[in-house]
């Protein structure tokens, strides 16, 4: 789903996302699961999120009548009370619409990378967005930063012996690394004036590309989303149906990629 | 009309009673490439900020400024902003976004370009310079020559009609400095945008200059075009000049005064040479040993030592040479105990380094980090250095009379990171060898070294090593290798290539060599030898 713009990506997992999560009908599970499951399968590491499918399931299948006696059909009693056939199933339903969001949430993840999200945060607010882009970039310097501090002091015979020189070698290594991050901080500072940051009119470079398709899904799913919502509140089977197309929906555009793609 | 124009300018910054620029005036053409010369001090960066409106300094400013034809003063935000690229000195500093395209387009942005432009701009731009292949990619896994080439990029962003460079391959590698200079070349010469650089290694780029300012003490002492003001230059500053310069001044040579290698391979294709004499190699049992030394970082990642062997005996100095990422500060850290070894033994005064346990400074071993600022967590270099002696129970007289010793004891009392790149690496030098070392590691400590001050580094080392210290530098500053090392050696794919006597290593080396090297066809590598071993006849007098 990489070919298209990350909001319709978000759309449509989070549409499912929410959806399951929201139901604990059979066959919304099923569907869900079923989707899920296999958009996983295309796009690498299947084996890991049956894994936890199952765990999830079988941990709620097995521990929900420890806290549920309801039911008619009394299977057998532990510390006198009831384990049902009722509870159990219900712990299974309860745990298959967990794990059926587990699933779509690892799908997000294997579609919106961090350079996606940032970007999908960074539309009504480019701002934040360099914001973002910006306190990355000093994090992704002060690490070996540090290190270097810590190396250099510690050869220079700054660390004394017992807890509280470590301590305090430990704060002087802070503190030195801070002074040289407030030090690059001015240079970046001034780096970004010197290339007009601050004027008034700044616009936004993006990455990706929204096309009149990525509408067109987007309406769709919306549609689909709206019609499937109102099935599951209001328990109207026929509806259910628009969930089962919306499940199908990523691997759907997962798979026309993988054809275009296999080698 | 001139792009730039500047009468009578002085400047004293704030809170300051000299002024740092005195009575300066030039002017630039346009799409002329203007190189400026002088000394850490000497207000090389000072003028460059002045000319750009958004990174002047405050303080008390006489005399007038124009550019495009405007007085400063008039020009709008957006004018001084857009018409006028700055590149800074240090690379990593200047970017300040987490991915190549974002860091490309942020000029763009600024300018508040439609998308549609914006998107052809950057697309233009990363074509040109060639960037397309890391277009997408995270900032932090470029080196530092991409980091300056991706800099330059943004500036272009926004077509500006001048570019201030300062220093902005002095902390680059050779290869990394050749290929952003003849990009600048390019764009100078191909899209005609005014250049002023300022350096103080001028060796690849008056080649490619029409002017060249030199500053000395705030004043501009000369001006004129590269050949006429380096044949023009009195023995005493000789120093600042490329090597090529140099020799021709040195040795009286006949003919115009060279300014690139090809003028300096001409000017010495006649010249005879003595054989060098052999480098006297100090003897003795090895104080620091290195054997079948392997390390990587991850199981699949390359590795950065491969069965390495190294020696290192006292009062002897050794120089490690390599590109960048060839492992060069890998290996001080792994001799430092601050990595450890996948395979292999290092062995300390005839000892193992793990038997020290994390407490090698005290039983003399020394380590000079690349960036010195580390170092220093006190208000002043002064309090950083009786730190120690306080810590340690030496005698404070011993802080005053090393940094007498290094010729830095009028820097005491500053603060560490108001101090330019050689006073500091001076400082740290003399805050390490309070720990009386017997090995002294450094890690490029010219990086960012004008001329004096390397010279001054190259004395205390030499001095140190006359004692019996013994040293091993890593570095790609291959003429301070040439000057000051005993045997030098090339890292490379985690190999130690044997290390040679220095004047043979360079002299047998055909690609990753001194200028001095290549210039005598591998006769002479270091200006020393040359000057004694020259016999060539087209001399007036020789000066020796």
């Amino acid at each position: 789903m990489r070919e298209w713009h990350p909001s319709t990506g978000a759309v449509l997992l989070l549409s499912l996302l929410v959806l399951s999560a929201f139901s604990t009908e059979p066959f919304v599970i099923l569907c869900s699961l079923a989707g899920g499951l296999s958009f996983c399968a295309m796009t690498g590491g299947a084996r890991g999120q049956l894994k936890t499918v199952l765990l999830v399931v079988v941990i709620f299948t097995l521990t929900n009548p420890l806290f549920s006696h309801r039911g008619e059909q009394v299977l057998f009693y532990l510390n006198h009370n009831a384990v049902t056939l009722d509870a159990l199933y219900e712990g299974a339903r309860i745990g298959g619409m967990l794990a059926a969001s587990l699933c779509w949430f690892s799908a997000f993840g294997r579609v919106l990378d961090g350079e996606r999200i940032v970007y999908l945060l960074g539309r009504p607010f480019p701002k934040t967005a360099l914001l973002i882009s910006s306190a990355l970039r000093m994090v992704s310097l002060a690490g070996p930063r540090h290190t270097a501090v810590k190396e250099a002091r510690l050869a220079a015979g700054l660390k004394g012996d017992g807890a509280l020189a470590d301590l305090r070698f430990a704060a002087g290594n802070l503190s030195v690394s801070l002074g040289m991050t407030l030090e690059t901080a001015v240079e970046s500072g001034n780096s970004m004036k010197a290339r007009g940051f601050g004027l008034p009119g700044r616009t936004s470079y993006g990455l990706f590309r929204f096309a009149l398709r990525d509408g067109i899904l987007i309406g769709g799913v919306a549609l689909l989303t709206v019609l499937a919502a109102v099935g599951i509140l209001m328990t109207y089977v026929p509806l259910w149906v628009c969930f089962g197309v919306l499940c199908g929906i990523p691997c759907l555009l997962e798979g026309r990629e993988k054809l275009r793609w296999r080698s | 009309m001139e792009i730039l124009n500047v009468r009578g300018l002085s400047f004293t910054y704030r809170g300051a009673s000299e002024p740092v620029l005195q009575n300066i005036s030039f002017s630039l053409a346009p799409g002329s490439f203007t190189v400026l010369m002088g000394d850490s001090g000497s207000g090389k960066s000072t003028l460059l900020r002045l000319i750009k409106k958004e990174l002047s300094p405050e303080g008390a400013k006489k005399g007038s400024l124009s550019l495009l034809g405007k007085p400063m003063e008039e020009l709008t935000a957006r004018e001084s902003a857009f018409a006028v690229g700055f590149v800074a000195q240090k690379p990593a500093e200047q970017i300040v976004t987490d991915r190549v395209w974002h860091e490309l387009a942020f000029t763009g942005e600024s300018a508040g370009m439609e998308d549609t432009l914006l998107r052809r701009r950057v697309g233009e731009i990363a074509s040109y310079f060639g960037m397309g292949e890391w277009f997408r990619k995270p900032t932090e896994i470029l080196s530092g020559g991409q980091m300056q080439l991706l800099t330059l990029a943004s500036v272009m962003g926004a077509e500006p009609a001048l570019l201030l460079l300062d220093e902005p391959t002095s902390r680059l590698d050779p290869v990394a400095e050749g290929e952003f200079l003849s990009l600048l070349e390019r764009l100078n010469r191909e899209m005609g945008i005014t250049v002023l650089l300022a350096t103080h290694d001028p060796s690849r780029v008056l080649g490619m200059a029409d002017r060249l300012l030199y500053l000395e003490a705030g004043t501009l002492l000369y001006d004129g075009t590269p050949r006429e003001v380096c044949a023009a230059f009195p023995e005493e500053k000789l120093a600042v000049l490329p090597a090529v310069t140099r020799v021709w001044h040195k040795l009286s040579l006949a003919g115009e005064c060279p300014l690139t290698l090809r003028e300096g391979r001409a000017m010495l294709a006649k010249a005879a040479f003595r054989k060098p004499a052999e480098t006297v190699l100090p003897q003795g049992e090895p104080i620091l040993q290195a054997d079948a030394l392997c390390f990587r970082f991850a199981r699949e990642s390359a590795p950065l030592c491969d069965r390495l062997h190294l020696t290192l005996h006292p009062g002897e100095h050794l120089a490690v040479v390599g590109g960048n990422g060839s492992g060069k500060t890998t290996l001080l850290r792994l001799l430092c105990g601050f990595l450890k070894p996948v395979a292999g033994k290092i062995l300390f005064a005839g000892k193992p380094l793990q038997k020290y346990g994390g407490e090698l400074w005290r039983h003399g071993m020394a380590y000079l980090p690349q960036e010195p600022a580390a170092l220093f967590g006190e208000e002043t270099v002064g309090e950083e250095l009786l730190l120690y002696c306080k810590k340690q129970g030496i005698d404070p007289s011993a802080a005053t009379e090393m940094a007498a010793t290094l010729g830095v004891e009028h820097l005491l009392s500053r603060h560490p990171l108001d101090l330019s790149g050689g006073e500091l690496q001076l400082c740290a030098l003399a805050r390490i060898l309070l720990q009386e070392p017997k090995v002294l590691l450094l890690d490029e400590p010219t990086k960012g070294v004008d001329a004096r001050a390397t010279h001054r580094i190259e004395e205390a080392l030499h001095r140190l090593t006359e004692k019996g210290t013994a040293i091993l530098t890593v570095t790609h500053d291959l003429e301070f290798a040439s000057r000051t090392a005993h045997r030098c050696g090339l890292l490379f794919d985690g190999v130690l290539s044997e290390p040679q006597p220095t004047e043979r290593f360079f002299c047998s080396n055909r690609f990753y060599t001194t200028d001095l090297a290549r210039m005598t066809s591998g006769a002479c590598a270091s200006e020393n030898t040359l000057y004694q071993c020259f016999i060539g006849k087209e001399t007036r007098h020789v000066t020796l």
